[in-house]
């Protein structure tokens, strides 16, 4: 499903190179959970971006879905982006959008009829447990109904391919954890292949498969999640407290 | 009030009332449509979203800059020459609509701009992981979270132009600038042609202030109660 060879990015910052991704390779199957953890700045965000199509790598290759996406068409691009949802950090709701119109809007930008769209998105409001949420606007939810809701919302697709930046560090414990608990259906519901990165060990060992584990920009450790031993590997940093 | 007013004053006042309602009307109708465009543009090029022709829009805003920064009394004497060139007409109705639209565009793109620099930045994010198109970029994501406070950004252009429409009747535009100062405060006898004049502007003031902040209200969903 994907397939990474040799990816390398950097950026300029204030005159000086910064190598934010260096020499990453690595290869996710389909129906995988794939965990990317590392701390700040070990280049966790430009690989998810580079991975969802939102940046392009400076040397390698990047095979999506079959297609090497360092060599497709703008056309071919929007079509891949099609096949993949996105769920942010910070919810990324439209605040003057009810929570139907939220849940829909992918549908909308497809051309699906309102009604077909609205039918769809209440199937998926009532899969995370909001069908009463549908007229409110997201002003008036909490933090973990408006994740629900930015769930629901990338669901509404049928995604092969999910990404997750960072999906509960905004949340208080209890609520992440009912969070992960909804990832965890998602992923068992639909099998949609899911790409997560975050800072939290518990997080990933909770949902992943697999990890890799990013160190100075470059690939420190991958394999199963099961291989990487809390108190063998070192990475003790990186087991917060939360859940 | 207008029982003050003799019935040639009352005259006077009702035909400089539909002058300055013409006057704000139809420059309004010219420059929110090219100030949104403008304002858009400025805005997008800004985020990066669009890069193509980059100097074009650099230009562009350097244009905006210099129109709103000259006084619009220069900026009506300034336009005069093309007026003419242009219209056959060097004062009246027209060279006052072409420098009171001018100032619009200038004023409403930099209030566009801003409010479309203000939005959540990771709306853009999001539409592109949608694999939206620029249009539903604009449709579908920009309209829908800064429309408020667009109409917010157009009640102050119509209250800043209709602030500049009391000054047109220097190049012969008329309207209630004209009544409150060459009828009203330069006769003798016309200081309540002046007061007059003076409270419908305020009035008008209000009622546009008032009809922007309830569209505005209505149309905003991020403050709690809606």
């Amino acid at each position: 499903m994907i397939e990474l060879k040799g990816v390398r990015k950097s950026f300029t910052a204030k005159g000086n190179i910064v190598h934010a991704l260096n020499d990453i390779s690595l290869k996710i199957n389909q129906g995988e959970v794939f965990g990317i953890i590392g701390k700040s700045g070990v280049g966790k965000s430009t690989l998810l971006k580079i991975l969802s199509l939102a940046m392009r790598p400076d040397q390698g290759h990047y095979f999506l879905l079959g297609k090497d996406v360092t060599e497709i068409t703008h056309k071919e691009k929007k079509q891949l982006l099609l096949e993949t949802s996105f769920i942010y950090q910070g919810f990324s709701l439209l605040y003057n959008l009810n929570v139907l119109d939220n849940v829909s809007l992918p549908l909308k930008l497809r051309g699906v009829s309102k009604e077909e769209r609205y039918k769809k998105a209440n199937e998926m409001l009532e899969f995370v447990g909001l069908s009463s949420k549908v007229d409110d606007y997201p002003i008036t939810l909490s933090g973990g109904e408006a994740q629900r809701i930015a769930i629901a919302r990338a669901l509404i697709t049928n995604p092969k391919l999910l990404f997750l930046d960072e999906p509960t560090s905004a949340l208080d414990e209890q609520t992440a954890y009912d969070i992960l608990k909804l990832i965890k259906k998602t992923h068992e519901a639909f099998k949609p292949t899911i790409v997560l990165v975050s800072h939290q060990m518990q997080t990933i060992q909770y949902l992943c498969d697999k990890v890799m584990v990013l160190k100075d920009n470059k690939i420190d450790r991958i394999g199963p999640i099961k291989k990487l031993d809390k108190l063998s590997t070192g990475y003790d940093a990186l087991w917060g407290d939360n859940l | 009030m207008m029982l003050l007013l003799n019935a040639t004053e009352q005259a006077q006042i009702i035909k400089a009332s539909l002058e300055t309602l013409n006057l704000l009307l139809v420059s309004a109708l010219v420059s929110l449509p090219i100030g949104t465009i403008i304002g858009m543009l400025l805005a997008l090029y800004e985020k990066r979203i669009f890069n193509k022709h980059r100097w074009l829009i650099q230009i562009l805003s350097v244009i905006v800059s210099i129109v709103r920064s000259i006084p619009f009394v220069l900026l009506m004497v300034i336009i005069i020459p093309f007026s003419f060139n242009t219209f056959g007409t060097s004062i009246g109705y027209i060279p006052s609509i072409l420098s009171l639209s001018l100032i619009g565009i200038a004023t409403v793109s930099r209030l566009v701009e801003q409010s479309v620099i203000d939005m959540n930045p990771t709306i853009y994010d999001l539409a592109y992981s949608m694999g939206a198109s620029k249009y539903q970029l604009f449709k579908e994501f920009i309209f829908i979270e800064v429309r408020s406070s667009l109409i917010l950004a157009y009640t102050s252009s119509l209250v800043s132009l209709l602030a500049y429409s009391s000054v047109v009747y220097i190049i012969g535009g008329g309207g209630l600038g004209y009544t409150a100062i060459q009828i009203g405060y330069y006769s003798p006898v016309g200081k309540t042609l002046m007061w007059v004049s003076t409270i419908l502007m305020i009035i008008i003031v209000q009622i546009v202030q008032l009809l922007g902040n309830i569209l505005a209200n209505y149309l905003n969903k991020k403050k709690r109660g809606h």
